[in-house]
């Protein structure tokens, strides 16, 4: 039977081909990540590169992102060809091969391939860490490569266990082939409808679980709810793919007639473009679920950054979104003069200074106290809110919007503040201003509480119109040396920081994800190149008929591109969603649609799908339409 | 039984050849191993007629309808189609002739699984991106009697159905010549029947020119004429052929 296989093997090249690259990237990312971590451990441990310890964690997730990817792809190769090959197997059955032959050729081929891959994956996985280190280690010291012997048996083991695993189900599938049936091709990924209905209702299950989860993680917030969110959002995408053959073939019909439309005469060619791409559900499901992960992760997280980053008060925990903060060193408060001199720099322009207390009132429990003026508050920062902020100013007490709808207050109701019942005169947005808790004016505070109120704890301020930022740190800075005891925060830098930071995790984890990208387009290609071969007398009749070369690798190129659109199109809700559901259950934080991002997915999916069906489409309308309508 | 025919317009051409080979020549492989399926055949056939092509396996008829068909290039020599001399021709320009002066019909059917009958009719017009006439995909349609089946698709009609439905592909563009390369095969005799009377009325009564390759000389008896073909070359023809006169033809042949 070995020798069998490996004749088949051999007499289909391209077979071996398409699973073999698909292997060969997967693992050689996964092998690529494993001598990354591996190495930066090394190094930061000979106190080279200190920070790389920090990397090993997500580096060892995203790798696993691309494998589970690669599985997809890989499993739907394999599906694909079987399928292809019923009339070969069958034909096999009835010379005498038994059913258990048919099942080990057809996994003895997977595990050749698996070998073959994961070796050479292994390889380009090396090289790869290596070229990865060597550009690391210009300006932070140096990296060892350290390829370790447990590297090497887990790259070829996950190398193998994936390929072979994805080709147990075609294995058993191919043995239900009667020999008979080899007449008739059996159509691929058509399922029975109680499969069907069982499918659909564990995948909506899966689905309600993990909306319910993502609630969960909301609702239990800062802390534990992200990693809530994340089991959820996990759960539910699970349910989202098996739930894929439902979804996907009327996304693709949708997304195909918006296109016949704007295409005007190239009309017909997408109407066949999106009947063949809705053929095979499950196929087109599993094609398309592979680009789709690969975006969820891309778009999800880029949803958050970019969300931090709108919220970058909350991320710095500032306490007022000013560009300098002034605050004692030691417990107390800010001397008088301190605080003129900085004020009255002309460098400088608005100002506010903040008191704070815990207090313990009797409607609304122990909260925080702040004593500051809400009208220079909003000369620095937006602020928004029910009432009048005047007053505030006039002696009534300002409450954050979530405890007031916590314990039912609105403004005219009292709270209890320093022994003293006070009318709410306002109600801060707290989408506008980062507190929990109450606001006096100042002059309030430090009547009610002169004890508390030795001097304000902290002292905002912002540059001054026309003067840059720098200029400005420098002027405080030199003004400061007569109190040793002030701390100067600049939170123009630090924004600037956090942006650098931001900027620089984005574009790593794009990078690395763009991998897992690259495979499913690869996956496209298979599946294309597949479906040109299954279809070779189709598309001569096409041809007899009147499709030009041109049309023909339209026709290919519109399939591919609608697959990769309708990934794309999914990937981006769901991680869009996620990212949602992580924000929320971050307290406070701002949540922000990374339009310019999402654009990008869909020209950058639209345009790999483009180059997938490249290769296929050349070969189609390269047929001649003879041979092509000779074949059977 | 009346037709709305344009049998007039076609009429006015009728005395030229609707497709003609002159001096072809088809050699597949080189050196040794050449094999040469067609050999200077010179043939022609009017327009407004129905022409069966016969001859015994591996005799050229099928390359010859390629060739005629200009789905496939020869070695030398030459195919006029209505006029058009198919040589200089490159690979848009052919496969444009083809979608609006050609019709076929395979033995295989051949419609889209994807299409429905009337989608699959309409294929060579929205290929072009013209819209039918509607007399005429009218005419078509009852003609064939397809009216009630155009929503179905191909693997809901049976053989003779899909196959009617292939022949109003082939006539829906009105093109020059119709090649039905062993339209019977495929089918059951009273399905077979059923195919070749159409392809006779679209000729008598449609005006269409048909050119059929078939094996079977029942089918072949239902033209107006019967060209052999052996080793790649003409071998006789017969005029308003019979049964008797096709299986006598081919015996010749063979002896």
């Amino acid at each position: 039977m070995f020798g069998i296989t490996m004749a088949r093997l051999r007499a289909h090249p391209r077979r071996l081909v398409l699973t073999t690259v698909v292997v060969v990237l997967s693992v050689g990312f996964t092998a690529g990540t494993l001598i990354l971590a591996d190495s930066l451990n090394q190094a930061a441990s000979l106190q080279e590169m200190p920070d790389a310890k920090h990397l090993e964690v997500p580096l060892l997730m995203l790798g696993a992102v691309a494998l589970i990817v690669a599985a997809f792809v890989i499993a739907n190769t394999f599906r694909i060809l079987v399928a292809q090959r019923t009339r070969e197997l069958a034909l096999l059955r009835t010379v005498g091969a038994t059913r258990r032959q048919v099942r080990t050729g057809v996994l003895v081929e997977s595990a050749v391939v698996g070998a073959l891959g994961s070796a050479a994956g292994l390889a380009l996985g090396a090289v790869s860490a290596a070229g990865i280190g060597r550009a690391l280690s210009a300006d932070h010291g140096s990296m060892p490569l350290v390829v370790s012997a447990s590297t090497v048996v887990a790259s070829m083991l996950v190398g193998m266990l994936v390929t072979v695993g994805s080709a147990v189900a075609p294995a058993a599938a191919a043995t239900r082939v009667a020999p008979l049936a080899a007449v008739r091709a059996v159509p691929d990924g058509v399922d029975s409808p109680g499969a069907r209905r069982r499918q659909t209702g564990v995948g909506l299950t899966l689905i309600a679980v993990g909306v319910a989860g993502l609630g969960l993680g909301v609702s239990v917030g800062l802390g534990a709810g992200i990693v809530v969110v994340v089991f959820a959002a996990a759960v539910c995408f699970l349910g989202i793919l098996l739930l894929g053959p439902r979804i996907v073939p009327p996304m693709l019909r949708i997304t195909g007639a918006l296109a016949g439309r704007a295409a005007g005469r190239g009309r017909s060619t997408v109407e066949l473009a999106t009947a063949n791409s809705v053929r095979h559900p499950r196929r087109a499901a599993a094609t398309s679920a592979a680009l789709m992960i690969g975006v969820t992760m891309v778009i999800g997280f880029v949803t958050v950054a970019e969300s931090a980053r709108a919220s970058v008060g909350v991320v710095l925990d500032a306490r007022v979104p000013a560009d300098f903060v002034l605050s004692p060193v030691e417990p107390g408060g800010l001397s008088d003069e301190a605080i003129r001199a900085v004020d009255d720099l002309p460098e400088t322009g608005a100002s506010v200074e903040l008191y704070t207390a815990i207090v313990d009132t009797g409607e609304v429990g122990t909260v925080e106290v702040l004593g500051t003026d809400l009208q220079r508050w909003a000369q620095i920062a937006q602020l928004d809110g029910d009432g009048n902020i005047a007053d505030i100013a006039a002696g009534d007490v300002a409450i954050d919007g979530g405890t007031a709808d916590e314990f039912g207050l609105g403004v005219g109701d009292t709270v209890t503040v320093f022994g003293q019942e006070l009318p709410i005169g306002y109600i801060v947005d707290t989408r506008t201003m980062y507190h929990t808790g109450l606001v006096l004016a100042p002059a309030t505070f430090r009547a009610l509480a002169p004890e508390a109120a030795s001097g304000p704890e902290y002292f905002a301020v912002d540059t001054a119109d026309g003067v840059s930022p720098s200029r400005a740190h420098a002027a405080i800075e030199e003004t400061l040396q007569a109190w040793p005891d002030i701390m100067l925060r600049n939170h123009v830098e630090a924004k600037e920081r956090l942006n650098r930071g931001l900027d620089q995790t984005v574009s790593v984890v794009v990078a690395i994800l763009g991998v897992a990208v690259i495979i499913a387009v690869i996956g496209i290609a298979n599946t294309l190149s597949l479906s040109v071969h299954e279809r070779r007398r189709e598309i001569g009749v096409l041809r007899a008929v009147g499709l030009t070369k041109a049309q023909t690798m339209r026709l290919l190129g519109v399939e591919a591109v609608l697959t990769a659109l309708v990934g794309a199109l999914t990937g981006v809700t769901v991680g869009v969603g996620f990212a949602f559901a992580a924000v929320l259950s971050m307290e406070r934080m701002i949540f922000v649609v990374p339009w310019g991002y999402v654009a990008l997915t869909f020209v950058v999916a639209g345009a790999l799908g483009a180059v997938a069906a490249l290769g296929p489409a050349r070969r189609a309308a390269r047929m001649s339409p003879v041979v092509a309508l000779a074949t059977e | 039984m009346t037709i709305p025919t344009d049998r007039h317009t076609k009429a006015a051409s009728a005395v030229a050849d609707a497709v003609r080979a002159e001096a072809l020549t088809k050699i597949y492989g080189t050196g040794d191993t050449a094999v040469r399926a067609l050999d200077h055949v010179d043939v022609s056939f009017r327009a407004g007629r129905f022409t069966a092509i016969m001859g015994p396996s591996g005799s050229g008829k099928s390359t010859l309808m390629h060739c005629l068909a200009g789905l496939d290039a020869a070695t030398s020599g030459r195919v006029v189609l209505g006029g058009t001399d198919l040589s200089g021709l490159d690979d848009t320009a052919l496969t444009l002739l083809r979608r609006d002066r050609v019709g076929f019909v395979f033995q295989a059917f051949n419609l889209l699984p994807t299409l429905d009958a009337k989608a699959n009719v309409l294929l060579p017009l929205r290929l072009a991106g013209r819209q039918p006439e509607p007399e005429w995909f009218d005419t078509v349609v009852d003609v064939l009697g397809l009216r009630d089946r155009l929503g179905h698709r191909p693997s809901e009609l049976s053989g003779g159905q899909q196959q009617r439905a292939a022949i109003a592909r082939a006539l829906i563009t009105r093109p020059d010549v119709v090649f039905a390369d062993e339209p019977t095969g495929n089918l059951d005799s009273r399905s077979g029947i059923d195919v070749l009377d159409l392809l006779r009325t679209s000729v008598r009564d449609l005006g269409h020119t048909v050119v059929m390759v078939t094996h079977d000389p029942a089918a072949a008896a239902y033209a107006d004429r019967v060209v052999l073909l052996a080793d790649g070359r003409v071998a006789g023809e017969i005029d308003e052929p019979t049964v008797d006169t096709v299986i006598d033809g081919l015996r010749e042949l063979g002896g």
